[in-house]
């Protein structure tokens, strides 16, 4: 194996290439369970980054993401949105930071699949849409942390992917021994992000697995396969793998639903990169 | 995202810009369906152009590059029902945007 996953698990513990992340996210968890602390003064503490709170209420008041011009200040959003919900947008603008500088297809891809997911979600009525917007957005950060961890071992798996025509993900359980979806739940544990975050996250490529939150699961397994069908895969995704006909069962849709998803998309996702730069 | 000129904006087509007036006023937001009416306005306003959803006219070069990607990356679910339907949209999707530049030319 090209890493030894128990070494590599303990890194992530103490994971830094992500600035300033780790002591805010774990301050914030500190303050959410200390019944002395009001939500007010958790929007503050997000607050002090400035910046930080800017591009969380530039994202939330965005057109893409769904509340637009509806959520004022960070106490709002805790307020409107839980604070599962608003940590998991501290994450996802820490790491669309890098993102977009070192990844900006993984980019493009997280916000396809996460729109899809969104869409997917508000036509089935589930109950909890801006959740499964979220872990969308969030779904392949496994990805971003072998970039940031593991670079050169990971542009190696790509590599290999490419010159094979397989998919990035036989090659990372080739390799590795793990893969970027088992990755995502030991950064949800070590940031204490929530089991409806984690589960999606870990389990869109393994979607009969969990025991709980599939259906938020089966949405994301089938936004990301939506967005590799329509071109918008990420890097080293090749040539597609026959569908989990799963995902459909679990959410009780046929092909004609899925067919009707993917045309909508075709016509949503060439807008991405003008939403994207209004976004961050 | 394509430019056209408010007289040949078919109707039924969806702004993918806000529209605005000479005074910089807002006529009408990114996303709105245009009737045959909101074009007229338009152009009683002074609007020559505006951008809508889609994308421009693809050349043969960029067709044949585009429909060889979505043949290569269904290449191993052939055998997939779903994911066939799915190529197949694709592929009709590029070949209306073909035929729109030969339209057009």
């Amino acid at each position: 194996m090209l890493v030894d996953k128990k070494t590599f698990r303990k890194q992530l513990e103490t994971i830094d290439s992500i600035p300033t992340l780790p002591k805010l996210m774990a301050k914030l968890t500190r303050m959410v369970d200390d019944p002395n602390v009001s939500v007010s003064e958790i929007g503050d503490e997000i607050a002090k980054d400035q910046v930080l709170a800017t591009k969380i209420l530039k994202l939330i008041n965005s057109a893409f993401y769904g509340f637009p011009g509806r959520i004022s200040s960070l106490t709002h959003a805790v307020v409107l949105l839980g604070f599962d919900v608003v940590k998991g947008l501290i994450l996802s603008c820490a790491v669309f930071d890098i993102m977009k500088v070192q990844m900006m297809d993984l980019w493009i891809h997280s916000l396809a699949v996460s729109k899809t997911a969104g869409y997917i979600a508000s036509e089935l009525k589930e109950p909890e849409p801006e959740e499964i917007t979220l872990a969308g957005l969030l779904h392949d950060i496994g990805k971003l942390i072998f970039k940031l961890q593991i670079p050169e071992k990971y542009a190696f798996i790509l590599e290999e992917a490419a010159r094979r025509q397989l998919p990035s993900l036989v090659m990372e359980r080739a390799l590795l021994g793990f893969d970027h979806a088992e990755t995502a739940i030991w950064i949800c544990q070590t940031w204490s992000l929530p089991e409806r975050l984690m589960i999606p996250l870990g389990y869109h490529h393994n979607v009969t697995a969990p025991k709980i939150h599939k259906r938020q699961t089966a949405i994301v397994g089938l936004a990301d396969m939506i967005a590799d069908a329509a071109g918008f895969g990420a890097e080293g995704d090749g040539p597609l793998s026959p569908h989990e006909p799963s995902l459909l069962t679990i959410l009780n849709i046929d092909d004609a639903f899925v067919e009707r998803i993917f045309t909508n998309m075709m016509s949503e996702f060439p807008l991405l990169e003008s939403e994207i730069k209004n976004t961050m | 995202m394509i430019l056209v000129s408010c007289n040949d904006v078919p109707e039924g087509a969806k702004l993918a810009k806000p529209v605005f007036n000479q005074n910089g006023m807002s006529l009408a937001n990114e996303g709105t369906a245009l009737t045959n009416n909101m074009i007229k306005k338009f152009i009683a306003m002074g609007v020559e152009i505006v951008w809508i959803v889609g994308e421009k006219p693809l050349s043969d070069m960029e067709y044949a590059q585009m429909k060889e990607k979505v043949i290569r990356r269904f290449s191993l679910v052939q055998d997939d029902p779903l994911l066939i339907k799915l190529s197949k949209i694709q592929l009709e999707v590029l070949e209306a945007q073909k035929g729109a530049g030969e339209d057009a030319g």
